[in-house]
Protein backbone atom coordinates (compact mmCIF):
# COMPACT_ATOMS: atom_id res chain seq x y z
CA UNK A 1 0.00 0.00 0.00
CA UNK A 2 1.21 3.75 -0.92
CA UNK A 3 1.95 6.29 1.86
CA UNK A 4 -0.50 9.21 1.87
CA UNK A 5 1.99 11.33 3.78
CA UNK A 6 5.29 10.71 4.54
CA UNK A 7 7.98 12.53 7.06
CA UNK A 8 11.34 12.01 7.14
CA UNK A 9 13.64 13.17 9.45
CA UNK A 10 11.87 16.31 10.15
CA UNK A 11 13.61 18.48 12.55
CA UNK A 12 12.04 22.34 13.74
CA UNK A 13 13.21 24.38 16.52
CA UNK A 14 12.07 27.83 17.62
CA UNK A 15 15.24 29.62 18.47
CA UNK A 16 17.10 27.50 21.18
CA UNK A 17 13.83 24.86 21.90
CA UNK A 18 13.80 22.35 19.57
CA UNK A 19 10.37 20.91 18.70
CA UNK A 20 10.93 18.28 16.35
CA UNK A 21 13.98 15.91 16.44
CA UNK A 22 14.59 14.13 13.17
CA UNK A 23 10.71 12.93 13.33
CA UNK A 24 9.65 10.37 10.86
CA UNK A 25 6.31 8.40 10.12
CA UNK A 26 3.99 7.43 7.19
CA UNK A 27 0.59 7.66 6.78
CA UNK A 28 -0.69 4.99 5.03
CA UNK A 29 -3.69 5.37 1.84
CA UNK A 30 -6.81 5.24 3.28
CA UNK A 31 -5.86 4.86 7.06
CA UNK A 32 -6.78 6.79 10.01
CA UNK A 33 -3.25 7.83 11.64
CA UNK A 34 -3.46 9.83 15.11
CA UNK A 35 -0.72 11.58 16.38
CA UNK A 36 -0.80 11.70 20.54
CA UNK A 37 1.18 13.58 22.61
CA UNK A 38 0.77 16.28 25.82
CA UNK A 39 0.37 19.95 25.09
CA UNK A 40 4.06 21.48 23.71
CA UNK A 41 5.05 17.58 22.11
CA UNK A 42 5.22 18.85 18.57
CA UNK A 43 1.62 18.11 17.61
CA UNK A 44 0.89 20.92 15.88
CA UNK A 45 4.52 22.03 14.63
CA UNK A 46 4.02 18.51 12.62
CA UNK A 47 0.88 19.27 11.58
CA UNK A 48 2.12 22.90 10.11
CA UNK A 49 4.91 21.55 8.60
CA UNK A 50 3.13 19.16 6.61
CA UNK A 51 0.48 22.09 5.40
CA UNK A 52 3.12 23.67 4.29
CA UNK A 53 2.04 26.52 7.19
CA UNK A 54 5.51 25.99 8.77
CA UNK A 55 9.01 25.73 7.34
CA UNK A 56 11.11 22.83 8.78
CA UNK A 57 14.64 23.64 9.57
CA UNK A 58 15.51 20.20 7.62
CA UNK A 59 13.97 17.02 6.57
CA UNK A 60 11.13 15.90 4.05
CA UNK A 61 7.76 15.50 3.91
CA UNK A 62 5.54 14.44 0.71
CA UNK A 63 1.92 13.93 0.91
CA UNK A 64 0.65 11.88 -2.03
CA UNK A 65 4.30 12.06 -3.45
CA UNK A 66 4.32 15.92 -3.95
CA UNK A 67 7.37 17.40 -2.09
CA UNK A 68 6.24 19.68 0.74
CA UNK A 69 6.93 22.80 0.06
CA UNK A 70 8.24 22.66 -2.90
CA UNK A 71 5.01 21.05 -4.67
CA UNK A 72 2.40 23.17 -2.36
CA UNK A 73 -0.21 23.81 -4.83
CA UNK A 74 -0.39 20.56 -5.81
CA UNK A 75 -0.14 19.46 -2.22
CA UNK A 76 -3.33 21.84 -1.55
CA UNK A 77 -5.06 19.45 -4.32
CA UNK A 78 -5.09 16.52 -2.63
CA UNK A 79 -4.36 17.92 0.89
CA UNK A 80 -7.86 19.21 3.11
CA UNK A 81 -7.45 20.71 6.28
CA UNK A 82 -8.97 21.80 9.49
CA UNK A 83 -6.85 23.62 11.92
CA UNK A 84 -7.24 23.49 15.39
CA UNK A 85 -7.39 27.31 15.71
CA UNK A 86 -9.36 28.67 12.86
CA UNK A 87 -11.59 31.25 11.65
CA UNK A 88 -13.84 32.90 8.96
CA UNK A 89 -14.82 36.47 8.62
CA UNK A 90 -17.17 36.89 10.92
CA UNK A 91 -20.10 37.96 8.88
CA UNK A 92 -19.61 35.32 6.05
CA UNK A 93 -22.38 32.99 5.75
CA UNK A 94 -21.78 28.90 5.73
CA UNK A 95 -23.16 29.51 2.35
CA UNK A 96 -20.73 32.27 0.83
CA UNK A 97 -17.89 30.22 2.48
CA UNK A 98 -18.50 26.98 0.58
CA UNK A 99 -18.65 29.43 -2.68
CA UNK A 100 -15.52 30.64 -1.86
CA UNK A 101 -13.86 27.58 -1.11
CA UNK A 102 -15.52 25.68 -4.53
CA UNK A 103 -14.49 29.02 -6.76
CA UNK A 104 -10.81 28.93 -5.79
CA UNK A 105 -10.66 25.12 -6.00
CA UNK A 106 -12.57 25.43 -9.29
CA UNK A 107 -15.09 23.00 -8.47
CA UNK A 108 -19.31 23.28 -8.27
CA UNK A 109 -21.14 24.47 -5.50
CA UNK A 110 -21.34 21.90 -3.25
CA UNK A 111 -24.40 22.00 -1.39
CA UNK A 112 -24.28 18.04 -0.94
CA UNK A 113 -21.70 19.05 1.66
CA UNK A 114 -23.68 21.52 3.17
CA UNK A 115 -26.68 18.63 3.31
CA UNK A 116 -23.82 15.87 4.53
CA UNK A 117 -22.64 17.47 7.68
CA UNK A 118 -26.61 19.34 8.50
CA UNK A 119 -25.11 22.57 7.37
CA UNK A 120 -28.18 23.25 4.63
CA UNK A 121 -30.98 24.89 5.20
CA UNK A 122 -31.21 27.52 8.19
CA UNK A 123 -28.03 27.35 9.08
CA UNK A 124 -26.62 27.72 5.33
CA UNK A 125 -27.72 31.66 5.63
CA UNK A 126 -26.55 31.91 9.00
CA UNK A 127 -23.18 34.03 9.63
CA UNK A 128 -19.92 32.19 10.80
CA UNK A 129 -20.03 34.42 14.29
CA UNK A 130 -23.95 33.06 14.85
CA UNK A 131 -22.67 29.56 14.23
CA UNK A 132 -22.17 27.34 17.21
CA UNK A 133 -19.22 25.77 18.27
CA UNK A 134 -20.09 22.51 16.73
CA UNK A 135 -21.46 23.63 13.46
CA UNK A 136 -18.70 25.78 12.94
CA UNK A 137 -16.21 22.63 13.04
CA UNK A 138 -18.66 20.73 10.82
CA UNK A 139 -18.68 24.27 8.09
CA UNK A 140 -14.73 23.83 8.29
CA UNK A 141 -14.85 20.37 7.47
CA UNK A 142 -17.34 20.13 4.84
CA UNK A 143 -14.71 23.27 3.42
CA UNK A 144 -11.82 20.97 4.04
CA UNK A 145 -13.59 18.31 1.78
CA UNK A 146 -15.08 20.54 -0.84
CA UNK A 147 -12.56 19.67 -3.85
CA UNK A 148 -12.95 15.81 -2.71
CA UNK A 149 -9.03 15.56 -1.13
CA UNK A 150 -7.66 12.24 -0.81
CA UNK A 151 -5.74 12.98 2.52
CA UNK A 152 -7.31 14.70 5.57
CA UNK A 153 -5.47 16.35 8.62
CA UNK A 154 -7.77 17.28 11.07
CA UNK A 155 -6.02 19.08 14.51
CA UNK A 156 -8.08 18.32 17.47
CA UNK A 157 -11.01 18.05 15.68
CA UNK A 158 -13.38 17.87 18.35
CA UNK A 159 -12.34 19.95 20.83
CA UNK A 160 -14.81 22.36 22.93
CA UNK A 161 -17.52 20.03 21.06
CA UNK A 162 -20.34 18.58 23.63
CA UNK A 163 -21.16 14.64 23.23
CA UNK A 164 -23.62 14.80 20.62
CA UNK A 165 -21.17 16.95 18.07
CA UNK A 166 -18.13 14.59 18.99
CA UNK A 167 -20.20 11.46 18.44
CA UNK A 168 -21.79 12.88 14.58
CA UNK A 169 -18.16 14.44 13.79
CA UNK A 170 -16.67 10.23 14.61
CA UNK A 171 -19.14 8.85 12.36
CA UNK A 172 -18.32 11.63 9.69
CA UNK A 173 -14.81 9.91 10.14
CA UNK A 174 -15.26 6.71 9.85
CA UNK A 175 -17.64 7.80 6.96
CA UNK A 176 -14.59 9.43 5.33
CA UNK A 177 -12.24 6.34 5.86
CA UNK A 178 -14.52 3.96 4.23
CA UNK A 179 -14.39 6.23 1.49
CA UNK A 180 -10.65 5.92 1.03
CA UNK A 181 -9.69 8.93 2.70
CA UNK A 182 -6.67 9.26 4.32
CA UNK A 183 -7.00 10.87 7.45
CA UNK A 184 -4.12 12.46 9.86
CA UNK A 185 -5.55 13.40 13.51
CA UNK A 186 -4.08 15.54 16.18
CA UNK A 187 -5.61 15.07 19.56
CA UNK A 188 -5.65 14.68 23.02
CA UNK A 189 -8.54 12.54 23.08
CA UNK A 190 -7.22 9.18 23.92
CA UNK A 191 -10.89 7.35 23.54
CA UNK A 192 -10.92 9.62 20.48
CA UNK A 193 -7.58 8.45 18.97
CA UNK A 194 -8.83 4.64 20.03
CA UNK A 195 -12.03 4.34 18.56
CA UNK A 196 -11.40 6.05 14.93
CA UNK A 197 -7.74 5.01 14.72
CA UNK A 198 -5.92 1.98 12.43
CA UNK A 199 -2.51 3.53 13.61
CA UNK A 200 -1.64 5.99 16.85
CA UNK A 201 1.96 7.27 17.31
CA UNK A 202 2.84 9.01 21.01
CA UNK A 203 4.73 11.91 20.09
CA UNK A 204 7.23 12.90 22.92
CA UNK A 205 10.24 15.43 23.20
CA UNK A 206 9.94 15.81 19.43
CA UNK A 207 10.27 11.89 18.23
CA UNK A 208 7.63 9.02 18.22
CA UNK A 209 8.02 7.43 21.51
CA UNK A 210 5.30 4.45 20.33
CA UNK A 211 3.53 3.49 17.52
CA UNK A 212 1.11 0.98 16.33
CA UNK A 213 -2.53 0.14 15.89
CA UNK A 214 -4.57 0.24 18.87
CA UNK A 215 -4.79 -3.20 20.04
CA UNK A 216 -1.25 -3.53 19.40
CA UNK A 217 0.02 -0.62 21.90
CA UNK A 218 -1.60 -1.83 24.71
CA UNK A 219 -0.89 -5.84 24.17
CA UNK A 220 2.94 -4.66 24.02
CA UNK A 221 3.23 -1.90 26.45
CA UNK A 222 4.31 -2.67 30.12
CA UNK A 223 1.16 -1.26 31.52
CA UNK A 224 -1.58 -3.54 33.12
CA UNK A 225 -4.98 -4.43 33.04
CA UNK A 226 -7.45 -4.27 35.77
CA UNK A 227 -9.75 -6.08 37.78
CA UNK A 228 -12.10 -4.96 40.52
CA UNK A 229 -14.05 -7.87 42.23
CA UNK A 230 -16.20 -8.12 45.18
CA UNK A 231 -17.26 -11.39 46.85
CA UNK A 232 -20.30 -12.37 49.11
CA UNK A 233 -18.56 -13.17 52.06
CA UNK A 234 -14.58 -11.68 51.27
CA UNK A 235 -12.84 -14.76 51.24
CA UNK A 236 -10.65 -13.04 48.99
CA UNK A 237 -9.06 -11.21 52.49
CA UNK A 238 -7.41 -14.89 53.43
CA UNK A 239 -6.25 -15.20 50.03
CA UNK A 240 -3.76 -12.38 50.03
CA UNK A 241 -1.65 -13.27 52.52
CA UNK A 242 -1.04 -16.67 50.85
CA UNK A 243 1.35 -14.08 48.23
CA UNK A 244 0.38 -16.00 45.02
CA UNK A 245 -1.74 -12.99 43.92
CA UNK A 246 -0.40 -9.39 43.37
CA UNK A 247 -1.32 -7.11 46.59
CA UNK A 248 -4.27 -5.42 45.53
CA UNK A 249 -5.59 -2.06 46.36
CA UNK A 250 -8.58 -2.20 48.45
CA UNK A 251 -11.51 0.03 47.59
CA UNK A 252 -14.71 1.02 49.75
CA UNK A 253 -17.33 -1.49 50.09
CA UNK A 254 -15.20 -4.54 50.01
CA UNK A 255 -14.19 -3.88 46.57
CA UNK A 256 -10.54 -5.19 45.83
CA UNK A 257 -8.55 -4.01 42.64
CA UNK A 258 -5.57 -6.02 41.31
CA UNK A 259 -3.36 -4.67 38.24
CA UNK A 260 -1.93 -7.46 36.07
CA UNK A 261 0.06 -7.82 32.60
CA UNK A 262 -1.85 -11.04 32.52
CA UNK A 263 -5.45 -10.79 33.38
CA UNK A 264 -6.85 -13.63 32.15
CA UNK A 265 -4.10 -15.85 34.77
CA UNK A 266 -5.39 -13.75 37.55
CA UNK A 267 -8.83 -14.00 36.95
CA UNK A 268 -8.41 -17.57 36.63
CA UNK A 269 -6.51 -17.91 40.12
CA UNK A 270 -9.20 -15.47 41.78
CA UNK A 271 -11.91 -17.74 40.63
CA UNK A 272 -10.82 -20.41 42.02
CA UNK A 273 -9.83 -19.32 45.27
CA UNK A 274 -13.57 -17.85 45.52
CA UNK A 275 -14.64 -21.58 44.86
CA UNK A 276 -12.93 -23.51 46.73
CA UNK A 277 -13.86 -21.05 49.77
CA UNK A 278 -17.61 -21.47 48.91
CA UNK A 279 -17.86 -18.16 48.33
CA UNK A 280 -20.01 -16.06 45.86
CA UNK A 281 -19.23 -13.30 43.44
CA UNK A 282 -21.23 -10.38 43.86
CA UNK A 283 -19.54 -8.06 41.30
CA UNK A 284 -16.52 -8.37 38.91
CA UNK A 285 -14.97 -6.08 36.68
CA UNK A 286 -12.02 -6.51 34.01
CA UNK A 287 -10.52 -3.20 32.43
CA UNK A 288 -8.08 -3.67 29.88
CA UNK A 289 -4.91 -1.98 29.59
CA UNK A 290 -5.99 1.47 27.36
CA UNK A 291 -4.37 4.00 25.13
CA UNK A 292 -4.76 6.76 28.14
CA UNK A 293 -2.99 4.41 30.14
CA UNK A 294 0.07 4.03 28.01
CA UNK A 295 0.14 7.66 26.83
CA UNK A 296 0.39 8.53 30.52
CA UNK A 297 3.25 5.90 31.19
CA UNK A 298 5.18 7.50 27.70
CA UNK A 299 4.13 10.89 27.63
CA UNK A 300 3.99 11.49 31.28
CA UNK A 301 7.77 10.08 31.15
CA UNK A 302 7.17 7.48 34.02
CA UNK B 1 -9.66 35.85 -12.17
CA UNK B 2 -13.45 34.67 -11.59
CA UNK B 3 -12.68 33.31 -7.99
CA UNK B 4 -11.09 36.69 -7.04
CA UNK B 5 -14.13 38.66 -8.47
CA UNK B 6 -16.32 36.35 -5.97
CA UNK B 7 -14.06 37.11 -3.11
CA UNK B 8 -14.98 40.80 -3.68
CA UNK B 9 -18.92 40.02 -3.97
CA UNK B 10 -18.44 37.54 -0.86
CA UNK B 11 -16.18 40.50 0.56
CA UNK B 12 -18.71 43.52 -0.05
CA UNK B 13 -21.66 41.40 1.03
CA UNK B 14 -20.26 40.80 4.54
CA UNK B 15 -18.99 44.20 4.79
CA UNK B 16 -22.46 45.81 4.34
CA UNK B 17 -23.50 42.93 7.31
CA UNK B 18 -20.59 44.10 9.57
CA UNK B 19 -21.77 46.70 12.13
CA UNK B 20 -18.28 47.71 12.79
CA UNK B 21 -17.36 48.55 9.01
CA UNK B 22 -20.68 50.56 8.66
CA UNK B 23 -19.85 52.32 11.25
CA UNK B 24 -16.18 53.17 10.77
CA UNK B 25 -16.97 53.69 6.69
CA UNK B 26 -20.38 55.14 6.30
CA UNK B 27 -21.53 56.11 9.73
CA UNK B 28 -19.65 58.38 11.82
CA UNK B 29 -17.84 59.56 8.42
CA UNK B 30 -21.29 61.16 7.13
CA UNK B 31 -22.27 62.44 10.62
CA UNK B 32 -19.23 63.99 10.84
CA UNK B 33 -19.73 65.52 7.65
CA UNK B 34 -23.43 66.71 8.06
CA UNK B 35 -22.21 68.09 11.64
CA UNK B 36 -19.12 70.21 10.74
CA UNK B 37 -20.70 71.17 6.76
CA UNK B 38 -23.09 72.87 8.87
CA UNK B 39 -20.76 74.94 10.95
CA UNK B 40 -18.71 75.34 7.95
CA UNK B 41 -21.39 76.61 6.07
CA UNK B 42 -22.14 79.18 8.23
CA UNK B 43 -21.52 83.23 7.40
CA UNK B 44 -17.66 83.60 7.33
CA UNK B 45 -16.20 80.80 7.34
CA UNK B 46 -16.02 80.99 3.62
CA UNK B 47 -14.97 77.14 3.20
CA UNK B 48 -17.35 76.86 0.26
CA UNK B 49 -14.27 75.97 -2.07
CA UNK B 50 -13.17 73.25 -0.19
CA UNK B 51 -15.54 71.97 1.75
CA UNK B 52 -15.94 68.43 -0.56
CA UNK B 53 -12.33 67.96 -0.51
CA UNK B 54 -12.05 68.09 3.16
CA UNK B 55 -14.69 66.28 4.37
CA UNK B 56 -14.23 63.60 1.66
CA UNK B 57 -10.26 63.39 2.81
CA UNK B 58 -11.51 62.95 6.41
CA UNK B 59 -14.00 59.94 5.33
CA UNK B 60 -11.15 58.15 3.45
CA UNK B 61 -8.52 59.00 6.59
CA UNK B 62 -10.79 57.21 8.55
CA UNK B 63 -11.51 54.41 6.59
CA UNK B 64 -7.71 53.89 5.53
CA UNK B 65 -6.37 54.96 9.18
CA UNK B 66 -9.09 53.46 11.52
CA UNK B 67 -10.78 50.69 9.53
CA UNK B 68 -9.02 49.10 6.92
CA UNK B 69 -5.84 48.31 9.36
CA UNK B 70 -8.73 46.51 11.35
CA UNK B 71 -10.34 44.22 8.77
CA UNK B 72 -6.29 43.16 7.88
CA UNK B 73 -4.95 42.22 11.28
CA UNK B 74 -8.61 40.67 12.70
CA UNK B 75 -8.05 38.53 9.66
CA UNK B 76 -4.53 37.72 10.24
CA UNK B 77 -5.27 37.17 14.22
CA UNK B 78 -8.36 35.28 13.77
CA UNK B 79 -6.85 32.58 11.82
CA UNK B 80 -9.01 32.99 8.60
CA UNK B 81 -5.76 33.99 6.72
CA UNK B 82 -4.36 30.16 7.61
CA UNK B 83 -7.67 29.03 7.00
CA UNK B 84 -7.33 30.47 3.76
CA UNK B 85 -4.01 29.31 2.79
CA UNK B 86 -4.25 25.61 3.97
CA UNK B 87 -7.20 25.39 1.90
CA UNK B 88 -5.08 26.67 -1.25
CA UNK B 89 -6.64 30.17 -1.46
CA UNK B 90 -3.83 32.23 -2.15
CA UNK B 91 -2.44 34.79 0.54
CA UNK B 92 -2.59 37.61 -1.18
CA UNK B 93 -6.48 37.58 -2.09
CA UNK B 94 -7.84 38.34 1.27
CA UNK B 95 -5.71 41.55 2.08
CA UNK B 96 -5.97 42.45 -1.52
CA UNK B 97 -10.01 42.09 -1.48
CA UNK B 98 -10.09 43.73 1.77
CA UNK B 99 -7.93 46.77 0.50
CA UNK B 100 -9.99 46.81 -3.14
CA UNK B 101 -13.19 46.65 -1.48
CA UNK B 102 -11.97 49.24 1.49
CA UNK B 103 -11.57 51.51 -1.82
CA UNK B 104 -15.06 51.04 -3.04
CA UNK B 105 -16.77 51.83 0.27
CA UNK B 106 -14.37 54.95 0.04
CA UNK B 107 -15.74 55.65 -3.38
CA UNK B 108 -18.94 55.81 -2.25
CA UNK B 109 -18.71 57.75 0.76
CA UNK B 110 -16.96 60.58 -1.91
CA UNK B 111 -19.98 60.28 -3.91
CA UNK B 112 -22.55 60.53 -1.32
CA UNK B 113 -20.28 63.80 -0.19
CA UNK B 114 -20.25 65.00 -3.64
CA UNK B 115 -23.73 64.81 -4.75
CA UNK B 116 -24.94 65.91 -1.32
CA UNK B 117 -22.80 68.83 -0.19
CA UNK B 118 -23.68 71.60 -3.33
CA UNK B 119 -27.51 71.33 -2.20
CA UNK B 120 -27.34 70.64 1.50
CA UNK B 121 -24.67 73.23 1.82
CA UNK B 122 -24.24 75.18 -0.61
CA UNK B 123 -20.69 73.88 -1.42
CA UNK B 124 -18.78 74.57 -4.85
CA UNK B 125 -19.16 71.85 -7.55
CA UNK B 126 -15.34 70.78 -8.28
CA UNK B 127 -14.28 72.37 -11.89
CA UNK B 128 -14.05 68.72 -12.93
CA UNK B 129 -16.00 66.06 -11.83
CA UNK B 130 -13.84 62.91 -13.02
CA UNK B 131 -10.21 65.03 -12.11
CA UNK B 132 -11.82 65.22 -8.71
CA UNK B 133 -12.86 61.88 -8.86
CA UNK B 134 -9.23 61.14 -9.73
CA UNK B 135 -7.99 63.22 -6.80
CA UNK B 136 -10.40 61.12 -4.40
CA UNK B 137 -8.47 57.89 -5.86
CA UNK B 138 -5.25 59.01 -5.79
CA UNK B 139 -5.50 60.44 -1.90
CA UNK B 140 -7.33 56.79 -1.22
CA UNK B 141 -5.03 54.72 -2.31
CA UNK B 142 -2.19 56.67 -0.95
CA UNK B 143 -4.28 56.01 2.83
CA UNK B 144 -4.88 52.67 2.37
CA UNK B 145 -1.14 52.10 1.74
CA UNK B 146 -0.36 54.02 4.81
CA UNK B 147 -3.72 51.68 6.42
CA UNK B 148 -1.69 48.53 4.81
CA UNK B 149 1.60 49.14 6.52
CA UNK B 150 0.13 50.03 9.80
CA UNK B 151 -1.41 46.63 9.61
CA UNK B 152 1.62 44.79 8.43
CA UNK B 153 3.24 46.09 11.26
CA UNK B 154 1.02 45.66 14.21
CA UNK B 155 0.37 42.00 15.14
CA UNK B 156 -2.83 42.76 17.71
CA UNK B 157 -5.68 44.61 17.19
CA UNK B 158 -5.37 46.14 20.82
CA UNK B 159 -2.91 47.24 20.23
CA UNK B 160 -3.58 48.60 16.09
CA UNK B 161 -6.55 50.57 17.68
CA UNK B 162 -3.90 52.80 19.71
CA UNK B 163 -1.55 52.93 16.92
CA UNK B 164 -4.26 53.82 14.23
CA UNK B 165 -4.83 57.00 16.23
CA UNK B 166 -1.69 57.94 15.55
CA UNK B 167 -1.82 58.41 12.33
CA UNK B 168 -5.95 59.59 11.95
CA UNK B 169 -5.39 62.28 14.72
CA UNK B 170 -2.56 64.05 12.74
CA UNK B 171 -4.43 63.74 9.76
CA UNK B 172 -7.30 65.76 11.19
CA UNK B 173 -5.39 68.06 12.88
CA UNK B 174 -2.32 68.65 10.72
CA UNK B 175 -3.75 68.47 6.97
CA UNK B 176 -5.63 71.92 6.76
CA UNK B 177 -9.09 69.92 6.81
CA UNK B 178 -10.44 71.36 9.96
CA UNK B 179 -8.49 75.00 9.49
CA UNK B 180 -5.96 76.48 7.45
CA UNK B 181 -2.55 74.83 7.96
CA UNK B 182 -0.80 78.37 8.35
CA UNK B 183 -2.33 78.95 11.62
CA UNK B 184 -0.23 75.76 13.16
CA UNK B 185 3.32 76.18 14.15
CA UNK B 186 6.06 75.94 11.88
CA UNK B 187 7.26 72.47 12.90
CA UNK B 188 3.48 70.95 12.81
CA UNK B 189 3.47 71.91 9.07
CA UNK B 190 6.66 70.62 8.26
CA UNK B 191 4.90 67.48 9.91
CA UNK B 192 1.97 67.21 8.23
CA UNK B 193 3.87 66.93 5.01
CA UNK B 194 4.25 63.64 5.33
CA UNK B 195 0.49 62.37 5.33
CA UNK B 196 -1.60 61.81 2.43
CA UNK B 197 -4.07 64.21 3.51
CA UNK B 198 -2.35 67.63 3.70
CA UNK B 199 -1.09 66.49 0.30
CA UNK B 200 -4.76 66.17 -1.10
CA UNK B 201 -5.45 69.50 0.63
CA UNK B 202 -2.83 70.85 -1.69
CA UNK B 203 -3.75 69.16 -5.03
CA UNK B 204 -6.02 72.14 -5.95
CA UNK B 205 -4.58 75.44 -5.13
CA UNK B 206 -6.06 78.95 -6.29
CA UNK B 207 -8.32 76.55 -8.83
CA UNK B 208 -5.35 74.60 -10.48
CA UNK B 209 -4.18 71.49 -10.25
CA UNK B 210 -0.86 71.25 -8.31
CA UNK B 211 1.76 68.39 -9.90
CA UNK B 212 3.91 67.90 -6.87
CA UNK B 213 1.19 66.71 -4.11
CA UNK B 214 0.59 64.30 -6.40
CA UNK B 215 3.98 63.06 -7.15
CA UNK B 216 4.35 62.43 -3.39
CA UNK B 217 0.82 60.54 -3.46
CA UNK B 218 1.98 58.83 -5.45
CA UNK B 219 5.49 58.00 -4.31
CA UNK B 220 3.95 57.10 -0.57
CA UNK B 221 1.66 55.01 -2.65
CA UNK B 222 4.04 52.67 -4.16
CA UNK B 223 6.60 52.88 -1.22
CA UNK B 224 4.53 51.88 1.44
CA UNK B 225 2.39 49.01 -0.90
CA UNK B 226 5.55 47.21 -1.63
CA UNK B 227 6.92 47.36 1.94
CA UNK B 228 3.47 45.98 2.92
CA UNK B 229 4.22 43.19 0.54
CA UNK B 230 7.12 42.56 1.24
CA UNK B 231 6.36 42.53 5.21
CA UNK B 232 3.14 40.41 4.47
CA UNK B 233 5.25 37.77 2.14
CA UNK B 234 7.33 37.50 5.60
CA UNK B 235 4.21 36.73 8.10
CA UNK B 236 2.71 34.75 5.43
CA UNK B 237 5.61 31.78 6.02
CA UNK B 238 6.35 31.73 9.53
CA UNK B 239 9.40 30.03 9.35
Amino acid sequence: MRNAIEVQDLTKAYGRNAVLRELSFSVREGEVFALLGVNGAGKTTTLECIEGLRKADSGHITVCDFDVPKELSSVQKVLGVQLQSTSLPETMTSKEAMRLFCVWHKVPFRLDLLERFDMAGEHMNKQYSNLSAGRKRRLHLALALCHNPRVLILDEPTAGLDVEGRDALHKQIKQLKTEGVSILIATHDMAEAEKLSDTIAILRDGVIAKQGSPRELTASADIQSRIIIKTLNGSLKDFLTEGIVPKPDILEDDYFSFASKDAAELLLLLLTHIRKANDEVVDLRVQRASIEDLFLSIAGGK
Amino acid sequence: MKAFATSLVIQFRGDLRNKGILMVYYFVPIIFYLVMSSIFSLPGFESEQNLIMAMTVFAISMSAFLGLPQSLVQARESGVLNAYRVAGIPSWSLPLSTIVISFVHILIVALIILISAPYLFQAAWPDSIPLHLFFVAVVALASESLGTLLASFVRKQASLALVGQFLFLPTILLSGIMFPRNLLPKPFQYLGEVLPATQAMKLISNGNFQLTPLLILIAITVSAFAVSVIRFRRISLRA
